[in-house]
Order: C-alpha cells, then structure tokens, then sequence
C-alpha cells in the first residue's frame, strides 16, 4: 500500500501528518531567532536536559509531556540567568546541564520496571505514536509561540539585532532575553514529539538556515523556515513509510540534504553573479 | 546645560581606575570632540554617559537628571563591531528600531512612526537604499543608517562612538558634513581616536587619557598631541592632517 492509500485509511498517519505540521510552524519561528543570535548550543542544552524531566515523570508516574515541558523551562532559566551573569566558563556549564540531565532522565528509567524500551522513544522520537490529545496541546503551543513573537516582534527583533541599543531604548533585554529561551524551550518540546531529544537541534535551525541564505527580512525568514520545516516533516514521513525507515531520521536527512544543495546554489549563483558583474562595494 | 560630569572617576571591578576626576560641561547646540589613545577610556566615559555603567564616583546629569531618564533625549551610534553585520535586516527595519520607547509597545508600528523613518532617511541619504539588505552595505552606508536610527529616537543629543573607525578617508568627511548640518538642530558629542580629522569640525575638544587634559581647539598644539599620545610620530602624521582639515 503506498502512502496515499494508507493515509486515507490510517488515524495514526494522519495525526503524524499534522503533529509534523505543527512542528514545522514552530522550528521556523522560533528556529530563526535561534539562529540569527547564534543561541543553538544553548537550545541543544535545553534539549538534553529535557530527558532529566521526562525520566523523573516516567518514574513517578506523571504526565512525561508535563515533565518534559518543566524541565525544559527550568533548564532554559537556568542557562539564561548562567549567560546574564556573564559567566567565564559559561560554555562549561551549558555542556555539564546537557550530560547531566541525560544522567538523570537515564537513571530514572532505569529504576522504572518494564519501561526501558521507550528510551529510544525519547531520544529518536515516534511521530507514528502521536495521540490526538498530543495534537490538541502541540496547537496550543504554536498559538502560544506565534501570539508572544507577534504582540512583541519589535522588542525581539532589537534584542537580537543590537542588544545595547534596545537596552537604551527602554526595552528590558533581560527580560525579552529569558522569555525567547523559554519559547525556545517550548519549541524543543513541541519537536520532541517528531523526531526525539537528540535530533531536535537539526530540525529547529536548518529551516532557519536555509531561509536566511535567500531573504533578507525576519518575519519572510520565519514563513519560509516553517513552510520547510512542514515540507520536511511530511517529506520525511512519506519516504519513510514504504521501507519503513525510522520517520525522525528521515526528516533530518532530508532538511540537511536540502540544506546542503542550498549553501551550494548559493555559492555558484554568487560566483556567477561576480563573474557578470564585477565585485561588489562591500 | 545638555550634559555635566562632575568629579568623575570609575574603575572596573579588581582593577586600576580608567578614569579620574572628569569635569566636563557640555552645552546645548555645542559639537563636542572627545579624542585620545585607545584604552584611555573613552568608551568608558560613554556607557556611564549612556547609564550603561553606573557611576561609583562623581554626577552625571542630562538635562538635569540621571543618565538612565535622561536617554530619551540620547541618540546613540555605537561602534560597528557592537553587532553582527550579517544580520537579515532591512535599512528601513533597522532605522525603525529607533522608535522604540517612543511607539507603542505592542504588534508593529504607527504611521508617525513610518514618516520619521522616511524623513531621517532622507536627511541622511538613504531613501533610495530603504529596502536594501543592511548586509550589502558599504561601510559609509551602514555608519549613515546607524546615524539614521538614532536620529529616529528624535533626540536633542547625538553620541557618536567611533563613526568613521571603519571607513575611508573620502566617506569620513562626508560623515562629518552630514554631522556638521545636523549641528544646527542637534548637540554633538563625538568620540575618536582620530584627533587630527575631528579638531576640523567640532568646536570644543576635550582630550582624554585618564583624566581630560585640554578643552578648546585652538588650544589644542602638537605639543599636546604629543604629551596625550607620548608618541611622536603618530602626533606628525596628525599634524599634517590638521593642517588640511583647519577651516
């Protein structure tokens, strides 16, 4: 059966289908600010610290979606107040929360009798066991997401143009500054479902990436990075189902290939400009 | 009075003072040049002029009040390594942010807003470039959309940091023409390295290495260069561009 066919006869496809799409708005939105302020290192930690939250959950038999969505805000907070008090080794420190929080999320569900299969589950995530409920808050989350970047889209665009501008303007950057990794932390939640904790960096900057080699304004860049991040999602999903391949992994091959033919096009079609025209006054 | 330091001096935490007992009055409609050798702490005197250091010792009022109520009077131009040059912006986005703290603070911008943004850009040339990506930019552009943005603020006082530290010598006088017609209306205080171009437009030096040593362009001889500098051969080769600047 090809994956048409099994979409129409399939819920569980078609709950992948728009849990990816959800994805994909989010990763562009918020993937855009992680990547033009060059916070991705601080996002992967974020991320991997997550596993600490749902590990905890799993043992105490609470909500692991509830547990994931706490630690990753907690681990935002904490990384953000670590970078606001200009930390020397703060590079150490976003390192030692990332390993850390695995260690903990590890140890949990050691102690959890009968549930040691789903780790892989977490960490590769399995966009094919997405529940409708997961849908319903994976809506309120990209609501939530696109309602706080729309009300204060000037006050991030200063914070994460020219920090020491905005602070002289009366926009309190510290403040801004904890919200976006709090959004960021949400993000990484939201893209946990598709494709798992360790392949979340990928998915929430290549779009980005992609976007901002060929349009030069934010909010343009954030429309084309989750058009790519939902062609992905569902690219991925579909190449996947009839070898059936691991759905995550498929999506983040797809987005780097892309990624990769972009950078090229990108270089040839300069040099090519350069050749016709002369240098540019730079 | 726009701008008054009285007695200032700071040092960064666990380390030598960078400044001592800075007496400095600068008044409205003045072009002030405050020039002198890198790490004499000029960027220094700036962020506490700004309100971006606290001041440990001394007072520094704007217009009467505290550095961090007197911005809203402050146009700032910082330096161009302050930001990623790379960012995906437009000139208008950029020249845009100046309005913050003035617009209102919710969704996008007014349509008052939009018309300061044109009518600076026009002043300082820029209207054909306002779709342009800040990214292609020559560096007389940028340092024009950067003057531009604070010029959006609507302020009664420009700081400048630096403003032609990363462009040629051609682009750099018109920086300092569009400066000087923007003196009619505005004050001006202009920090450089450069002491011999700046000494031909502003209209008050004050030199700085520590402490401020002079305080009027006509006072300002090669002997003093050279005792600000304890260099004489750069104080030569500033000599010679005073002579061609000294209109």
């Amino acid at each position: 059966m090809n994956f048409f066919d099994a979409l129409m006869q399939y819920s569980f496809l078609q709950y992948a289908l728009v849990a990816g799409l959800l994805a994909g708005l989010g990763c562009g939105v918020i993937g855009t600010y992680v990547v033009v302020k060059r916070i991705s290192s601080l996002a992967g930690g974020i991320a991997h610290a997550v596993l600490g939250g749902m590990g905890a959950a799993y043992y105490f038999h609470v909500s692991v979606t509830l547990g994931a969505l706490v630690a990753a805000l907690f681990s935002a907070l904490l990384l953000g107040w670590i970078r606001l008090r200009k930390q020397q080794n703060e590079d150490t420190l976003v390192s030692a929360l990332w390993s850390i929080g695995m260690a903990v999320g590890i140890l949990f569900i050691s102690q959890t009798a009968g549930y040691n299969a789903d780790l892989m589950t977490y960490l590769f995530g399995n966009i094919l066991m997405v529940r409708i409920e997961d849908l319903y808050w994976m809506m309120a989350l990209d609501v939530l997401l696109m309602a706080t970047i729309g009300i204060y889209y000037k006050q991030f665009l200063a914070i994460t143009f020219d920090e020491e501008f905005a602070r002289l303007r009366g926009v309190s950057v510290d403040l801004f500054y904890l919200i976006l990794l709090c959004l960021v932390a949400l993000t990484v939640v939201l893209l946990m479902q598709v494709v798992g904790l360790i392949l979340v960096i990928a998915l929430l900057t290549l779009p980005a990436a992609i976007a901002i080699l060929f349009v030069n304004d934010i909010f343009q860049i954030m429309i084309v990075a989750s058009l790519l991040g939902m062609l992905f999602s569902s690219g991925g999903l579909i190449l996947a189902y009839q070898p059936d391949l691991p759905v995550g992994a498929m999506i983040i091959l797809m987005a780097a290939i892309v990624y990769l033919i972009a950078v090229l096009t990108k270089t040839f079609w300069q040099r090519f400009n350069y050749r016709k025209s002369g240098p540019m006054l730079k | 009075m726009m701008i008054e330091l009285k007695d200032i001096s700071f040092a960064y935490p666990n380390s030598l003072p960078v400044l001592e007992n800075i007496q400095l009055t600068i008044e409205q409609g003045e072009f002030v040049g405050i020039v002198g050798p890198n790490g004499g702490g000029k960027t220094t005197l700036l962020k506490l002029i700004l309100g971006l250091l606290p001041t440990t010792k001394g007072k520094i009022e704007i217009k009467g009040v505290s550095p961090i109520k007197g911005r809203e009077w402050m146009g700032y131009v910082p330096q161009f390594a302050n930001f990623s040059r790379d960012y995906p912006i437009s000139v208008m986005q950029a020249i845009l942010l100046g309005r913050l703290g003035k617009t209102k603070r919710f969704f996008g911008y007014c349509k008052t807003d939009y018309k300061i943004a044109e009518r600076v850009m026009e002043e300082t040339y820029l209207t054909e470039l306002s779709h342009r990506a800040l990214n292609t930019l020559s560096g007389g552009q940028l340092q024009r959309v950067l003057i531009a943005r604070a010029l959006a603020c609507e302020p009664e006082i420009l700081i400048l940091d630096e403003p032609t530290a990363n462009i040629d010598m051609r682009v750099e006088e018109d920086i300092f023409d569009l400066l000087e017609t923007l003196n009619h209306r505005l004050t001006i205080l202009v920090v450089s390295h450069d002491i011999g171009f700046i000494s031909g437009y502003v209209k008050k030096v004050a030199c700085l290495n520590k402490t401020l040593i002079c305080h009027s362009t006509e006072a300002l001889t090669p002997n003093l260069i050279q005792n600000l500098y304890a260099n004489p051969i750069r104080a030569i080769q500033h000599q010679h561009t005073i002579s061609n600047h000294s209109h």
